[in-house]
């Protein structure tokens, strides 16, 4: 055993060392170094922003390094979440794998030889965009184990997976890295890295600052590591002070489409002060009923209010004057003449009249006085030179200068690094504390018991169990979401 | 990036100058002295001004900020030389028409709103086609242009279908100054509603997309309709203004000013970013340039110079914009 614990005997899948990469100007890696093993589970574990992506993308000799070596023992395979093309069927989709020696039917038998092996349930003519993400993990695998590789790296495996997905996934890897594959995958969550993981590698700011045994380590050395020393704590949750009804839906019926269950028979009630969260996994239904409280999607039937005022069939814009927000997960900014002060404004234009030199300033000095974005920015910067991080902050601080009594929100917290995500959580619990609510779509359990008060669970386009955040746990949550049904509510 | 404009400047400058002198040394015979005296007599009495004006820079500059508007709302604005050749026609038959019958003032004002509305209308036409059939704006702009081109040409004829009232009507200097005039105001007006206004906030938005501008509560329809049918008017005043500038008796002249300015205004607005005010600054620079290359040439390397100069601009902009990708993706930075 080395002072990292590794053993000797077992060869190199690859190792990389000194690699620096700069990205739109900013260093995203200095002298990041990773040695990964046939035969282990090797986690990477950093921060958004800690240069975890551009060092996968190296090493799965997708990017090339500004300097530093790479040097690959054996052929590799990229599993992502959003890897494959939604259009095509899964065996399509194994066919882009095939190349020198394995042709596309034959590598396709390959691969369900891999599924029946492994006891991966597939319906190989399904078109992609319709498997939930762990299948989409699966095919994207079995493309990778089919063509030969024996370095499986993952980007982010484990996001939007329930707690029973993952434990599913990592089961299988298990099984592979028996058969002395190399698994080696990027996460943000240090209890994530330390649960499914041999050996973990730390990434803060673009250096590998620690390497140890997973079992060795503990939860609080391995955060340490990670978020350095100038953390901020997560905004403990504060017992909400309910008002009246905001905003209610009653019976609503969203057709279904292509790769989405639509929404069957849904109604919530949400009040004053506090912040509802909707645990679902993708394709469940859970994006419909946001978009379409939203006035995003046309609904079939069904009723919404916000207030006493009836909404129903109303546009986005209409909805907007009657105090309700929206933040997407996604915010599309390739290509487009808008910049940092054109969101802020357009957020923010409710609450004000005048669009002059000083309102554009003041609402940029104060977003920059509340976050820290990683990419630095300015009133006139291109939104198309920023990260979905930085947008979904713009999007927040700009939201929030016209107090909505309303934000529907979609993986507030996803991307962001761990400051700015506390900051952003503060900033929804203090609106919430002022009387204004929220409703927090996630497939993240744990997020969301960390931030809302309420957690209704929808899968299939159903809900399935209304929860209280005190008395339920992530087991419970990701249970719900998978299927299981229970009717008593909160 | 910032120094991009500056250098690609430089290159336009540098470009112009080379160009010039090869003509000279490859045949110095090209040199129109006739011109050379008649730019610097020009320059006396401003006559020569004037046609540079309102067949040259009024027109070039109003496509300039035409573009600047589309792009603003997330399109290229390819459908321009159509634009400016509807607005060339449509203010051609109206002065036609009404010249007989109301004042010069009135006629040249309705004939310019004609031309604003004509150019306003045949730039919602890809609109409308990516709104039933989503074809691409750019691509179907494109293909309407180079439509419009033949079509006029097949229209006006040789020899043109009306006479040469226009010209004749700008040789009054106070008409000349009143365009000029209501050119400028517009363009001012238009840039900062671009610039300060909410409709430019709206616009930038609206470029985001379709479902980015919803959930801002803007509507992307109305957003693409408004900044086209701005874009398209802007354009279709050039062309009233090029038809005041140069009059209608011969097509040939109509298309090859109207080619002119598109590409001298395309050149401007991509070197600039589709910033309005150094595409401004930019388009009347190049506008210049061709403008006195022209004159010092014989009259068949006029129209050859008009179209080399902003071909060689937009050339330099291609060159450094690829260079600027190469320093942003690290790939021509040194370790």
């Amino acid at each position: 055993m080395t002072a990292s614990g590794l053993k000797d005997e077992k060869a190199l899948a690859l190792s990389a060392e000194g690699i620096y990469k700069q990205d739109k100007g900013r260093q995203t890696l200095r002298g990041a170094s990773v040695m990964i093993h046939c035969g282990e589970i090797h986690a990477l574990l950093g921060d958004s922003g800690s240069g975890k992506a551009a060092l996968m993308r190296i090493l799965a000799g997708a990017d090339k390094p500004d300097s530093g070596k790479v040097a690959a023992g054996s052929k590799s395979g990229l599993i992502s979440p959003e890897g494959g093309i939604g259009r095509l069927s899964v065996a399509d989709n194994l066919r882009i794998y095939s190349g020198s020696g394995v042709g596309g039917n034959k590598l396709v038998k390959l691969a369900e030889k891999y599924a029946a092996g492994f006891g991966i349930e597939l319906d190989f003519t399904a078109r992609f965009s319709s498997l939930d993400s762990l299948d989409r993990l699966y095919v994207q695998l079995l493309g990778a184990l089919a063509s030969g590789a024996r370095l499986l790296l993952f980007i982010k495996p484990l996001y939007g997976l329930a707690v029973q997905q993952a434990q599913e996934l990592f089961e299988t890897l298990y099984k592979l890295s028996k058969d002395n594959y190399a698994v080696f995958y990027s996460t943000d969550v240090a209890r994530d890295a330390l649960v499914y993981s041999d050996r973990c590698t730390v990434l803060y700011n673009g250096t590998d600052v620690k390497t140890f045994m997973s079992k060795e380590a503990s939860l609080a050395e391995a955060e340490d590591a990670m978020l350095g020393k100038v953390a901020e704590a997560f905004p403990l949750r504060r017992p909400p002070k309910l008002g009246e009804p905001v905003y209610t839906a009653q019976n609503l019926f969203v057709a279904p489409q292509k790769g989405s269950y639509g929404v069957s028979n849904v109604s919530l009630m949400v009040y004053s002060g506090e912040i509802v969260g909707i645990a679902s996994l993708d394709g469940n239904g859970g994006m419909e009923i946001i978009e379409s409280l939203y006035g995003l999607k046309r609904l079939k039937s069904g009723r919404i209010f916000a207030e006493e005022l009836e909404i129903t069939g109303c546009n986005s814009a209409k909805i907007r004057e009657a105090g309700i927000g929206m933040i997407p997960d996604v915010f599309g900014s390739q290509g487009s003449s808008a910049a940092v002060v054109d969101l802020l404004l357009s957020s923010a234009s409710d609450s004000r009249r005048r669009l002059g030199k000083k309102a554009a300033k003041e609402l940029t000095d104060g977003f920059l006085r509340e976050f820290q974005p990683l990419i630095p920015l300015q009133a006139n910067t291109p939104l198309s030179m920023l990260g979905s991080p930085e947008i979904k902050m713009l999007n927040l601080y700009g939201e929030l200068q016209r107090e909505p009594k309303m934000l529907l929100l979609h993986e507030p917290l996803r991307g962001l690094d761990w400051n700015n995500a506390c900051r952003f959580a503060e900033k929804l619990i203090a609106a919430r504390d002022h009387g204004n609510s929220a409703i927090v779509l996630s497939s993240n359990a744990d997020m969301l018991l960390g931030l809302c008060d309420r957690i209704i669970v929808v899968s299939s386009g159903e809900i399935t169990a209304q929860l209280d955040s005190e008395l339920t746990d992530e087991d419970e949550i990701g249970a719900y979401m998978m299927g299981a049904r229970r009717d008593r509510t909160v | 990036m910032r120094k991009r404009p500056i250098l690609a400047l430089a290159i336009i400058i540098l470009s112009a100058l080379a160009t010039l002198a090869a003509a000279y040394f490859i045949s110095p015979e090209s040199i129109d002295a006739a011109g050379i005296n008649g730019l610097l007599s020009g320059m006396a009495n401003l006559g020569i001004l004037k046609t540079f004006l309102l067949s040259l820079l009024i027109p070039s500059l109003l496509s300039t900020l035409s573009f600047c508007v589309l792009s603003a709302a997330g399109s290229v604005n390819l459908a321009v030389l159509g634009e400016i050749l509807a607005g060339y026609f449509a203010a051609s038959r109206t002065l036609a028409l009404l010249l007989p019958v109301a004042g010069d003032i009135a006629a040249v004002s309705v004939s310019l709103l004609a031309g604003a509305a004509a150019g306003a209308i045949f730039s919602l036409i890809p609109v409308i086609i990516k709104s039933i059939l989503n074809i691409n704006v750019t691509e179907s702009g494109l293909l309407l242009s180079v439509s419009a081109l033949f079509l006029s040409r097949y229209l006006l004829g040789n020899e043109g279908a009306g006479s040469a009232e226009g010209a004749a009507l700008a040789d009054s200097d106070i008409t000349a100054i009143c365009i000029a005039a209501a050119a400028a105001l517009l363009f001012t007006l238009t840039a900062a509603m671009l610039l300060k206004g909410k409709t430019g906030v709206k616009w930038r938005v609206a470029s985001l997309g379709r479902k980015e501008s919803a959930i801002k509560g803007i509507s992307f329809a109305k957003a693409l309709f408004s900044s086209s049918a701005v874009s398209g008017a802007l354009c279709g005043l050039a062309g009233g203004v090029i038809l005041l500038g140069i009059g209608n008796s011969v097509a040939s002249g109509a298309t090859q000013s109207s080619a002119e300015c598109s590409l001298i205004a395309l050149a401007a607005a991509a070197l600039a970013a589709f910033c309005p005010a150094l595409s401004t600054a930019l388009g009347l620079l190049l506008s210049a340039l061709c403008f006195t290359a022209g004159m010092l040439l014989s009259s068949e390397a006029y129209g050859a110079i008009h179209i080399i100069i902003p071909a060689l601009a937009l050339l330099a902009f291609a060159v450094l914009n690829h260079c600027g990708r190469r320093i942003a993706s690290g790939k021509g930075a040194k370790e």
